[in-house]
C-alpha cells in the first residue's frame, strides 16, 4: 500500500469521524465573530476589516500582571477555539490503530508509512479547521458588510487595545495568521505523539496545559503564546515576533514527527483496546 | 458496592488525577507561604496581630488564593472540569464493551448494579477536586497563622458580602473552607453523573471525557460573551464548572440556591436517566 494511497483512505475515515468538530469549529468562528461585531458598536470609531474579525477570532489576552490578577478574566473564546482543533485531530489516529486499522497497518509494509500518513493526516485536518474557521469568520464579516481586506485600520473593539501600547498602524496580520496555523499544526502533532505515548485523554490535557500555561503566564518558550494577537509584535510593543514563532512550530511539528515516529515503530500494537 | 468503590479509588486513573491535582495545589501553596514569609507577614509576631488579617490561612488556600501571584490556581480550577472526569465516568462504557457489567448482573439486579456505580463516580469525581482542596488548607494552615478576616480591610478583602458562604468566611473561616470545599464536591460529583449519564449515548471514553469538558467550556463562553449582550451585565449566568468552582476568579456571583437547585437536577436527572435506561440497555 503506498503512501499516497494509505494517506487518501485517511482523509476519507478521518472526515467521515471527525466532521462534527469542522462544523463546531465553524459556529464558534462564526458565533465570536457577531459577538466581536455588538463589541465595535460601543466605539463610535470602530471600523472593522475581516482581517479585524479574523484577529477577533485568536485575540486572546494581555499576559497578566502578577500584581493584580483580580482583573484578570480567562480568554475563553481564544481556548475554546484551540481545543476544539485538538479534539478534532485527537481521536481518528489513535482509533484507527486497532480493529481495521491494525490490517491498514500491515497493509502499509511499514509501520513508518502508516506514522507519515497519519501526521499529514493530522497538519491537513488542522489546516482545514483553520480554513473553516476563515469561511465562517468571513460570512459573518461578509454578514455585517465589513471591506474584505485583511489590513486593520483601528483596533478599537479589542480587549487589547491600549493606545500606550499598540504600534502604530495600519496593521498587517498575515504573518500572524501564517503562524497561528503553523503552531496549531505543530500543537496537534505534538499531541499526536503524546496520545501514542501516553494516552489521548492524557495527550489532551497535556495540550491544553500548554494553552493555559500561555493564557496565564508569558514566555516565548509557550508555544500558544504564538496564537495571541495580544502578544504579537505586530501589534504590540514587546511582543513576540511570528515570524520567530514560525520556526518554533516547524521544531515543534519536526521534533514531534520524529519522536513520535520512533515511539509508533517500537509499540507493540497487538491487543490494542478499539475503543481509546 | 464495595467492588465498585474498590474499582474507583484503587484506579490509576483516580490516582493520576488526584497526583496532578495535588501538584498544582501543593506548587500553589508553596507559593503562597514563600509570598507571606517573602512580603514581610511573617517577620512580625502572629499573636501580636500586626498584619492583614486577610493574609491568614484561609485567604492563603487556593479557593482564595490572594497570596498567590501565579497562575497555578487559575490552572487548577481551569482543568477541575476534565480532572473530575478522568478518573471513572467512562467506566460503564468500557465495561458495557467489555462484557464486565454483564457479567456483573449476574450476581445481583441491574438497578443495583448500576447505583452503585452511580455511586463510585459520583465519589470518585467529587474527591478528584475536593481532596486537592483538603490538602491545600492543611499545607497552608501548617506554615501561616488561621487569622480570621476582617470585613474592614477594604480592597485586600478578597470576597465581598454578597458571595456564598460570606458571612462564614468573616465569622468562622475553617467552616467556610468546609462548606466551599463540600460545594465543590457536590458540582464535580453531579458533573461526574451527568457524563456517566451521557455514556448511554457517546460510545466512545475519548469523546467522552474531552467532549464534557468542551461542553462546560463551551458554557463557560456562552455565559461570558452573549448571555450579557442578551440580559446585560447586571444579569450574568456564570453557571459552568470553571466559574462555579472558584467564583472569587471571575468576579461574577452565583446564586448559591439556584447553583444547588442545578446541582440536585443534574445528579437526580442523571439517576432517573441511568436507571430508567439500564433496564432497557441489551447488555
Amino acid at each position: 500500500m503506498t503512501f499516497w494511497r494509505c494517506f487518501r483512505f485517511d482523509f476519507a475515515e478521518g472526515l467521515r469521524t471527525s466532521w462534527p468538530a469542522l462544523v463546531a469549529i465553524g459556529a464558534v468562528g462564526f458565533a465570536n465573530s457577531v459577538y466581536f461585531y455588538s463589541l465595535l458598536s460601543f466605539f463610535p470609531d470602530g471600523c472593522a476589516s475581516f482581517g479585524s474579525f479574523l484577529v477577533g477570532f485568536c485575540e486572546g489576552v494581555t499576559a497578566p500582571s502578577t500584581q493584580d490578577l483580580s482583573r484578570f478574566r480567562f480568554p475563553v473564546a481564544w481556548l475554546l477555539g484551540i481545543a476544539l482543533v485538538l479534539y478534532a485531530t485527537l481521536r481518528f489516529p489513535c482509533r484507527d490503530v486497532a480493529g481495521f486499522g491494525e490490517s491498514v497497518v500491515v497493509r502499509c509494509g511499514k509501520r513508518a508509512t502508516w506514522w507519515l500518513s497519519k501526521c499529514l493526516w493530522v497538519a491537513v485536518y488542522t489546516v482545514g479547521c483553520f480554513v473553516v474557521a476563515i469561511v465562517a469568520v468571513g460570512l459573518a464579516a461578509a454578514v455585517t458588510g465589513a471591506p474584505f481586506a485583511l489590513t486593520i485600520e483601528n483596533l478599537q473593539g479589542f480587549a487589547f487595545y491600549d493606545p500606550d501600547v499598540v504600534v502604530i498602524g495600519p496593521w498587517e496580520p498575515l504573518a500572524f495568521l501564517l503562524t497561528y496555523a503553523a503552531m496549531l499544526v505543530g500543537l496537534s502533532l505534538l499531541q499526536l505523539t503524546l496520545s501514542f505515548l501516553l494516552r489521548p485523554s492524557l495527550a489532551y490535557l497535556a495540550t491544553l496545559s500548554l494553552a493555559f500555561a500561555s493564557a496565564l503566564a508569558s514566555s516565548p518558550l509557550l508555544p500558544c503564546e504564538y496564537l495571541m494577537a495580544a502578544r504579537s509584535s505586530l501589534f504590540v510593543d514587546g511582543g513576540v515576533d511570528s515570524w520567530q514563532g514560525f520556526a518554533f512550530a516547524a521544531l515543534l511539528a519536526l521534533c514531534s514527527l520524529v519522536a513520535g515516529g520512533v515511539v509508533f515503530v517500537r509499540k507493540d500494537l497487538v491487543d490494542t483496546e478499539v475503543d481509546e | 458496592m464495595q467492588v465498585e468503590l474498590n474499582k474507583a479509588l484503587v484506579n490509576r486513573w483516580f490516582f493520576v488525577a488526584l497526583t496532578i491535582g495535588c501538584s498544582l495545589v501543593c506548587a500553589s501553596a508553596v507559593v503562597s507561604v514563600s509570598n507571606f514569609y517573602g512580603w514581610g507577614f511573617g517577620s512580625f509576631s502572629a499573636d501580636r496581630y500586626y498584619q492583614l488579617s486577610t493574609s491568614g490561612a484561609i485567604c492563603a488556600w487556593i479557593g482564595i488564593s490572594r497570596l498567590d501571584t501565579t497562575f497555578l490556581p487559575w490552572f487548577f480550577f481551569g482543568v477541575a472540569p476534565l480532572l473530575a472526569c478522568l478518573p471513572y465516568t467512562w467506566s460503564f462504557r468500557s465495561e458495557l464493551m467489555s462484557g464486565y457489567f454483564a457479567q456483573g448482573t449476574t450476581r445481583s439486579t441491574r438497578c443495583q448494579c448500576m447505583l452503585a456505580k452511580f455511586a463510585a463516580v459520583f465519589l470518585s469525581s467529587g474527591l478528584t477536586v475536593a481532596a486537592p482542596l483538603v490538602l491545600s488548607y492543611l499545607v497552608v494552615s501548617c506554615f501561616i497563622p488561621g487569622y480570621v478576616p476582617d470585613p474592614g480591610e477594604g480592597l485586600s478583602v478578597p470576597i465581598e458580602e454578597s458571595y456564598p458562604f460570606s458571612s462564614l468566611f468573616f465569622s468562622r473561616p475553617t467552616l467556610y473552607f468546609l462548606a466551599i470545599t463540600s460545594f465543590d464536591f457536590l458540582l464535580c460529583g453531579s458533573w461526574g453523573v451527568v457524563v456517566l449519564a451521557a455514556s448511554f449515548v457517546v460510545k466512545n471514553r475519548v469523546v467522552l471525557v474531552a467532549g464534557s469538558f468542551l461542553l462546560q467550556y463551551f458554557l463557560h463562553y456562552a455565559n461570558s460573551t452573549f448571555m450579557p449582550l442578551v440580559f446585560g451585565n447586571y444579569f450574568r449566568l456564570q453557571y459552568n464548572l470553571p466559574s462555579l468552582l472558584w467564583p472569587v476568579a471571575n468576579g461574577d456571583v452565583p446564586c448559591l440556591g439556584l447553583a444547588l437547585a442545578l446541582i440536585a437536577l443534574g445528579t437526580g436527572g442523571s439517576l432517573a436517566y441511568c436507571l430508567a435506561k439500564i433496564r432497557r440497555e441489551q447488555l
